[in-house]
C-alpha cells in the first residue's frame, strides 16, 4: 500500500490531556486526534476524511512553563481579556464575578521529531501535498502557537515487515499489535468524535507508548525506506 | 571445556547437574507442601535450572575464570562484559516447548533476574555478545550441556525483561515468585555444596514429647490443642508460664519451621532449650549476633550451623523478624526469602511487642505467606483488635482456614491493683517500708526518672539494699545486672529493685511488690507478669500500686492518648482483683480502632500498611530493607574513659589474622557499649571509631558503675568529662 | 500566490524573564535539556508584551479600546481588528453565548538560550536600611544569566486585516506589518530596573510561497578559539533544501550586525549575495512585503 509520509519538527509542543485541570500535562507525541486535525487543516475539510495513522517521534527535553490562565465564569461577559501589556500606566483588573485568573504550570515538550505516516486514498494524499507546497498558513501541531516546521513529506510503499527490527523512534502503538509482555506506558488516545445530542462523544484508541529500542511487535509494518509504520486502525 | 564456578574448578554442567539434584530433593520432600507448585510448574523450574547458567559459556566469562584457575585464555575479539543471566535467556529455544505465552515469561524472568543487578539489560551489548561470540559457539556449548538451543536468534527477550512483574500481574506474579524464588534458593544451595533443605525427616514435635515424658509433664489444653490443628494457622492469646514454646513446637511437628521472636536474647534460650536441653540437632539460629553466640557457646560445628541458617535451609530455624519477613518490600532479591515460606511454617511470637510499623509488616507479610501457600501461627499475650481486624479485613485468616484459641488460667488470682492519683516519687516512703521485709520491684518509664528515684533512695535509706537496673549500662555491666536481680529475686532478699521497661520481657522474676508508672495497658500487664508471677494472692492487700501523676516518658515512649485512655480503663478495678481474662479483655479493648483515632500509634501502623501496599517493586536493595528495619532509634557509644582502658583490645583485633580469635575481641569491644536514643547520644559524641568499628561513637561523659559493690547510676549524660580529663 | 514572513533571530541579552521564586530567590525560568545543562528562556508571551508596548509607545497602539466607564477597566466588547493593531495581529477571544475568536497572525516561539545556564547569583541585600532600624538584613538572591538567544516569528500575510466581515484596505495591512518589523528590529525590554536590548544580532529568513519555518531550531553556538560562532552546517543544509520545488536559498537572506560573531566572514563568502547587515535584511523583508499589499 502507498503512504504519505512526513517529517516534522516543533521547537515547543503541548499535547494537552484533557481533564488534566491543575497542570497541562502533555502526551509524549500528539494523539491520532491532533494529527487528523493537522491533515484536516490542510485539507480545508469540513467534514471527516477516512484515514489511518502512524505516529512516531521523540523529544529532547520536557520543561515547565508558568503560565496565567483566565478563566470565566459565565458564557456571557462584559469584558474580555486581550492584552494587558501595551496600555501605559494603566493598572488592569477584571469583575471577579467574570473572570478569574490562576497562574497554571503548562508541560512543554522541547525539540520534538515526528515521523508520521498517513493511509488514504489516492487524491486524498495528493490533495495534502499541494496544501503543503501551496500553504499560505504557517502550520502548528497541538497549541497554535508552536509551530511545525516540514522537513519532509514523501509518498511512500508500506509491506508487511517480515524480520525482527528496532525502532528507531518512540512509538505509538496499537492494541491489536501490542505484546502486552513488553514495558510500554497504556495511553487512551482520542481519534475523532460524534456529536450526540449537542455532546462530543470520542472514538479511543488504545495504545502502548512504546520506548525506542524496543523489538517491533510481529504484525507490524515497514515502508520503501527501513521506516517502521504502526497503523492505528 | 565450559567452567561455572573458579573456586571449585566445577564446569557449567557440572554445577547445572547439582541443582537438579537438589531440585529433585525438594520436589521429592517437600512436593506435597508446595501447593501452588504443580507438575507443570516443577517442569518449569527444571526448564529454568537447565538454562540457568548456560551464559556463562561466553568467552570473556570463560577467560575470567581461566584466568583465576590460570589456565590459558582463549582468542576472542568480544569484549563485552554483559551478565550471563541476561545471556542465558537468549540461548532457550522456547517454541520447542510448547510454552504457553504466560509460562514463557515466567520462564524468562526466572533465568533473566536469578541475579539481581544494577543495571538493566542493554540489548544492544546483549545481540552483541549473543551473534557474535555464544551463537558461533552453539554446537559446542549444546554438546557440553546435551541441551538443545536456540535456532534463530531473537531479542524480544530483552524487552520482556524489562517490564518487571508486579502484584498488579495477578496469580502470575505469585507463580513468577514461587519459580524465581526456589531457582535461586536451589541455585545458591548448589553453589556452597549444600543440600537446598537439610534435616528432612526430622520432626521436633517428637522431641517435645519425649522431653516431656522424661520430666513426666503432660500435654496442657493449649498444647493439646495446637498439637490437634498442624494443618491449620493458629492464633492464639495465651498468658505467660503456659509452655507456648512446647505449644508451638507441637504445632510445627514433622513441618520445616521458621520461629521469630522480637529479642535476641529471648531466642538464645529458646535455641539453648531446644537445641541442649532437647537434644534437637536440626535447628538454627540467625539473627545479627547469632555468631557471636554460637562462638561463643563453643559450638563445634557452628560454622555450618551458620551457613545453613543463611541459607534457609534449617529445619527449624530460630530468628528474627528482620532476617526472614522484610519481603513486604520487594527489595531486589525478595523472592528468595518468599518462597522459602512456601513449604514451610512460620510462628510469630509476642506480636504485641513489635512496634506499629513494623507489626504492620508483618501482617502484610502474612498476607504474602498465605499466597504462596505457607501455614503460620501467631502467639501472643494480648492480641490489639487493631491487628486482628486487619488480619481478617485481608482475608489472612478465615473460617475455613484458621483457628482460634485463647488459653487463660482465670481461677488463680495474681494481682489486686491501687491507682494513686499521684507521681511516683510520692511512693518512696513506701517502697523503702515495704522493702524492710519484702521484694519491692519500681518499673519506672525513663532512665532518667529511674536515676533519679535510685539517689533519692540511696540518700535516704542505708539499710535498705537498692538496686538500679536500666538499658544505659555497658552490655557487660547489664548482663550483670541482669543475672543480679535473678539471684536476688531467688534468695528472698529485701529490698528494692528499680528498673525501665527493660524487665517487661524476658527475665524471668518474681516479686512480693509492684509500684509502677502507668503505661499503656499492654506493657503495663507485662509488667505485672514480673510480681506474682507463679502465686496466688490471700487476703485484701493490693501488691500492684499504680501512679497516674505525671508520668515519665509521655509522649516520647508512650502515646498520651493511649496512656489517658488507659487510665479510664482500670479505673473499674480499683482496690479489685484484675484477672486474666480482664486484662486481655482491656488490651482488646484499648487497641480498637475507634479508641485509637488520633493516635500516633494508629498514624503509624495505617501509614506503613499504606506504604506497603503502594511500594514500587525491586527498588531498594536486600542492604536498604534490612537499614530500614533496624533501630535507628538507639546508636552504641563507649564512654571516654573505657574506651581509653579498651583502646589495645580494638588495635589488636584489628591486627589480628586468626579470626576465630577475632571474633572474641569483637565481643569484648561490644561488650563495653551502651545503646542511647540517637537525641541523647548527638548532644554527647565526639568522634567514631574507625573501620571495622565505625558504628560505635565515643561521648564524652561520665561512666558510673561499680560491680564490686554493685552500685552506680550508669551513664551520666549530667557530668561532662572536665576540659582537663 | 500568497505569501508568508519567517525569521529566526538571535540576540543577547540578561535574565529576560522570571517565573515563580523560592522564598528570597527569584528564579529564572529555566529547564533541563538532554545534555543535563540548565538553559533559560523568555516565554512568547514576554516577548509578545514588549512588542505590544513598544507598538504603544511608538505607533500609539490600542490606545482607545479601553473603557474606564464602569471604574472597572475593560475592553470594549465593540471594538474590532480595524480599532486594534494588536487584536489583528495576536488575535483575541471574545467570549459570550457564541464566542468570537482570532488565532493569532504573528506567532513567536519561546527565547531560549543558546548557551548553557551556570548558576551566577546576584546577592542583593538591605542592609543600609536594616542597621537603621536595628534589624537583620534580608539577603535576596537573583539569579542572573547573560547569553545569547534565539526566538523564531511566522506572519501570515494574507490574514493580516482581514476578520470576518471586516477587511482593511491593503495600504493599511502594509503598514502594520512595517511598524511590526520596525519593532522586532528594536526589540527592547525592561526588568528589575534595567533596560535589555533585544534587537537582532544575526537573522535569517525572508518572504516565502509557502509556509514553513525553515529555521525553527536551526541556530546553534558554538564557542571556537576566536570567540562565539554560529555554526554553519545546520544553515547550509537547511538553504540546500529544496521545498515545493525550489530550493530554500532562492528566498532566504541573513543578516548580521559585525563584531559579533568570530565566523561572520563565513556567512559573507557562503551565501555571498544572501548575506547582509541587519539594516539592509529588514528593508528586503519590507521591500518584499510591499509587493506582496501592491504599491
Amino acid at each position: 500500500m502507498k503512504a504519505l509520509r512526513l517529517k516534522l519538527f516543533q521547537e515547543t509542543a503541548c499535547y494537552k490531556k484533557p481533564f488534566a485541570s491543575k497542570v497541562a500535562e502533555t502526551y509524549p507525541l500528539p494523539p491520532y486526534s491532533t494529527v487528523k486535525g493537522m491533515i484536516h487543516a490542510l485539507l480545508r475539510a469540513d467534514r471527516f476524511i477516512p484515514m489511518r495513522l502512524s505516529v512516531q517521534g521523540e523529544y529532547e527535553a520536557k520543561l515547565l512553563d508558568y503560565q496565567r490562565h483566565y478563566f470565566f465564569k459565565k458564557r456571557d461577559v462584559a469584558a474580555f481579556p486581550l492584552i494587558l501589556d501595551g496600555i501605559q500606566d494603566e493598572s488592569f483588573s477584571y469583575d471577579a464575578n467574570e473572570i478569574t485568573t490562576m497562574p497554571i504550570y503548562t508541560h512543554l515538550l522541547y525539540r520534538v521529531d515526528l515521523l508520521i505516516h498517513v493511509e488514504a486514498e489516492k487524491e486524498v494524499l495528493e490533495r495534502v501535498i499541494h496544501a503543503i507546497e501551496t500553504g499560505e498558513n504557517h502550520y502548528s501541531l497541538g497549541r497554535w502557537e508552536d509551530l511545525v516546521r516540514i522537513d519532509e513529506y514523501k509518498i511512500v510503499q508500506v509491506d508487511e515487515l517480515d524480520e525482527e527490527k528496532d525502532l528507531r523512534y518512540y512509538a505509538y502503538i496499537p492494541h491489536h499489535l501490542l505484546d502486552i509482555d513488553i514495558k510500554h506506558i497504556p495511553y487512551e488516545l482520542p481519534w475523532k468524535y460524534e456529536v450526540v445530542n449537542g455532546v462530543r462523544k470520542w472514538e479511543k484508541v488504545n495504545v502502548g507508548y512504546v520506548r525506542k529500542g524496543t523489538t517491533a511487535p510481529e504484525g507490524a509494518c515497514i515502508d520503501e525506506d527501513g521506516e517502521l509504520v504502526f497503523f492505528h486502525l | 571445556m565450559f567452567y561455572a564456578k573458579s573456586e571449585t574448578k566445577e564446569t557449567i554442567r557440572e554445577h547445572t547437574d547439582r541443582l537438579l539434584d537438589n531440585w529433585r530433593l525438594l520436589k521429592d520432600s517437600y512436593g506435597d507442601r508446595l501447593i501452588r507448585v504443580n507438575e507443570r510448574m516443577w517442569e518449569l523450574l527444571r526448564l529454568a535450572i537447565e538454562y540457568h547458567d548456560i551464559g556463562k559459556a561466553n568467552t570473556v566469562f570463560q577467560n575470567k575464570i581461566r584466568r583465576a584457575i590460570q589456565e590459558e585464555l582463549l582468542e576472542t575479539d568480544c569484549d563485552a562484559n554483559v551478565p550471563h543471566n541476561y545471556l542465558s535467556v537468549g540461548l532457550v529455544p522456547f517454541d520447542q516447548f510448547n510454552l504457553t505465552k504466560e509460562e514463557r515469561r515466567l520462564l524468562t524472568h526466572a533465568i533473566g533476574y536469578h541475579h539481581e543487578r544494577d543495571k538493566l539489560p542493554d540489548k544492544e551489548a546483549i545481540r552483541h555478545v549473543l551473534e557474535s561470540d555464544l551463537y558461533v559457539q552453539r554446537e559446542a556449548i549444546a554438546k557440553h550441556m546435551n541441551l538443545p538451543l536456540v535456532e534463530k536468534l531473537s531479542f524480544r527477550f530483552v524487552d520482556r525483561l524489562l517490564r518487571r512483574y508486579t502484584i498488579h500481574d495477578g496469580e502470575p506474579f505469585w507463580d513468577y515468585v514461587l519459580l524465581k524464588g526456589l531457582l535461586q534458593r536451589i541455585d545458591h544451595a548448589a553453589s556452597a555444596h549444600l543440600p537446598v533443605e537439610s534435616d528432612i525427616h526430622q520432626n521436633v514435635g517428637v522431641y517435645v514429647r519425649r522431653y516431656m515424658e522424661n520430666k513426666s509433664f503432660h500435654l496442657n489444653g493449649l498444647q493439646r490443642f495446637t498439637a490437634s490443628h498442624t494443618h491449620k494457622n493458629v492464633i492464639v492469646i495465651a498468658q505467660t508460664g503456659m509452655g507456648k514454646t512446647e505449644s508451638a513446637l507441637l504445632w510445627i511437628d514433622r513441618d520445616k519451621a521458621f520461629f521469630t521472636l522480637p529479642l535476641r536474647v529471648s531466642i538464645n534460650a529458646i535455641y539453648e532449650r531446644i537445641r541442649y536441653q532437647m537434644g534437637y540437632e536440626a535447628a538454627g539460629l540467625l539473627h545479627s549476633t547469632s555468631a557471636f553466640y554460637l562462638a561463643e557457646r563453643e559450638e563445634e560445628n557452628w560454622e555450618a550451623i551458620k551457613q545453613q541458617s543463611q541459607q534457609l535451609s534449617m529445619k527449624l530455624l530460630f530468628t528474627t523478624v528482620d532476617q526472614i519477613l522484610k519481603f513486604p518490600f520487594y527489595y531486589r532479591g525478595f523472592e528468595k526469602e518468599l518462597a522459602s515460606m512456601a513449604n514451610a511454617k512460620v510462628v510469630i511470637d509476642e506480636i504485641q511487642a513489635y512496634d506499629p510499623k513494623i507489626a504492620a509488616m508483618l501482617i502484610k507479610s502474612l498476607e504474602m505467606i498465605k499466597k504462596v501457600g505457607g501455614r503460620f501461627m501467631i502467639m501472643t499475650a494480648t492480641l490489639p483488635t487493631l491487628y486482628l481486624d486487619e488480619l481478617k479485613r485481608r482475608s489472612i485468616i478465615d473460617e475455613e482456614d484458621t483457628v482460634f484459641g485463647e488459653f487463660i488460667d482465670s481461677q488463680n488470682h495474681r494481682h489486686r491493683i491501687q491507682l494513686h492519683d499521684q507521681e511516683i516519687t510520692e511512693g518512696i516512703e513506701d517502697f523503702v517500708r515495704m522493702a524492710r521485709s519484702s521484694q519491692v520491684l519500681v518499673i519506672v518509664n525513663t532512665v532518667r526518672r529511674a536515676m533519679e528515684l535510685y539517689e533519692r533512695l540511696s540518700e535516704m535509706a542505708s539499710d535498705v539494699p537498692v538496686h538500679l537496673l536500666h538499658s544505659q549500662f555497658t552490655q557487660e555491666d547489664r548482663q550483670w545486672l541482669e543475672r543480679q536481680i535473678k539471684e536476688f529475686n531467688e534468695a528472698k532478699t529485701n529490698g528494692v529493685w528499680i528498673t525501665t521497661q527493660l524487665v517487661e520481657a524476658s527475665i524471668d522474676i518474681d516479686f512480693d511488690y509492684l509500684f509502677t508508672e502507668m503505661s499503656p495497658l499492654d506493657s503495663l500487664f507485662q509488667r505485672l507478669g514480673r510480681c506474682y508471677r507463679r502465686r496466688v494472692i490471700q487476703g485484701e492487700q493490693c501488691n500492684i500500686h499504680i501512679f497516674t501523676q505525671n508520668v515519665s516518658g509521655v509522649p516520647s515512649v508512650y502515646d498520651e492518648h493511649l496512656v489517658r485512655e488507659s487510665i479510664c480503663l482500670l479505673k473499674d478495678y480499683e482496690g479489685k482483683i484484675l484477672d486474666e481474662r480482664a486484662k486481655i479483655e482491656l488490651v482488646a479493648k484499648l487497641y480498637e480502632r475507634e479508641r485509637l483515632k488520633g493516635t500516633s500509634f494508629l498514624r503509624e501502623f495505617e501509614d506503613a500498611l499504606s506504604m506497603f501496599d503502594h511500594l514500587d517493586p525491586y527498588e531498594m536493595s536486600k542492604k536498604e530493607a534490612q537499614r530500614k528495619l533496624r533501630d535507628i532509634q538507639t546508636v552504641p557509644i563507649i564512654p571516654r574513659r573505657i574506651y581509653d582502658e579498651i583502646a589495645h583490645v580494638i588495635d589488636e583485633c584489628r591486627r589480628c589474622r586468626d579470626w576465630r580469635e577475632r571474633i572474641h575481641l569483637r565481643m569484648e569491644i561490644e561488650k563495653k557499649t551502651i545503646s542511647v536514643h540517637r537525641f541523647l547520644a548527638e548532644k554527647c559524641v565526639s568522634e567514631r571509631l574507625s573501620k571495622p568499628f565505625d558504628h560505635i561513637y565515643i561521648a564524652d561523659v561520665e561512666y558510673d558503675f561499680d560491680r564490686e559493690k554493685g552500685k552506680g547510676t550508669g551513664i551520666r549524660f549530667d557530668a561532662s568529662l572536665s576540659v582537663f580529663y | 500566490m500568497t505569501k508568508t514572513v519567517t525569521m529566526t533571530i538571535v540576540f543577547q541579552a540578561g535574565s529576560l524573564n522570571y517565573g515563580e521564586g523560592i522564598a528570597n530567590i527569584s528564579e529564572l525560568k529555566k529547564f533541563h535539556r538532554g545534555n543535563g545543562e540548565a538553559y533559560t528562556y523568555a516565554s512568547r508571551q514576554s516577548l509578545r508584551y514588549d512588542i505590544v508596548r513598544l507598538g504603544n509607545e511608538l505607533f500609539g497602539w490600542n490606545l482607545n479600546t479601553v473603557d474606564k466607564a464602569s471604574g472597572v477597566v475593560q475592553f470594549k466588547k465593540d471594538v474590532t481588528i480595524e480599532d486594534s493593531v494588536e487584536m489583528d495581529l495576536f488575535g483575541y477571544l471574545k467570549t459570550d453565548k457564541n464566542s468570537q475568536k482570532r488565532a493569532a497572525v504573528v506567532r513567536l516561539s519561546h527565547a531560549i538560550s543558546l548557551e548553557p545556564y551556570k548558576s551566577d547569583l546576584e546577592f542583593l541585600n538591605n542592609m543600609g536600611l536594616a542597621s537603621r532600624i536595628g534589624a537583620d538584613p534580608n539577603l535576596a538572591q537573583i539569579e542572573q544569566h547573560q547569553s545569547f538567544y534565539c526566538y523564531t516569528i511566522t506572519i501570515d500575510l494574507h490574514r493580516i486585516g482581514v476578520d470576518g466581515e471586516v477587511e482593511l484596505p491593503n495600504q493599511e495591512k502594509a503598514k502594520r506589518v512595517q511598524q511590526l518589523l520596525d519593532i522586532v528590529k528594536l526589540l527592547n525590554r525592561n526588568i528589575r530596573g534595567r533596560r535589555e536590548n533585544l534587537s537582532p544580532l544575526f537573522v535569517i529568513g525572508g518572504v516565502y510561497d509557502v509556509a514553513n519555518p525553515f529555521f525553527l531550531g536551526k541556530i546553534r553556538l558554538a564557542s571556537s578559539p576566536r570567540g562565539w560562532e554560529i555554526e554553519v552546517a545546520p544553515i547550509a543544509d537547511t538553504m540546500a533544501q529544496t521545498f515545493a520545488g525550489r530550493p530554500v536559498a532562492d528566498e532566504t537572506r541573513i543578516g548580521l550586525v559585525s563584531g559579533i560573531f568570530a565566523n561572520e566572514d563565513e556567512f559573507a563568502q557562503r551565501f555571498a549575495e544572501k548575506t547582509g547587515s541587519v539594516e539592509q535584511f529588514f528593508r528586503h523583508i519590507a521591500e518584499q512585503v510591499q509587493t506582496y499589499y501592491g504599491e
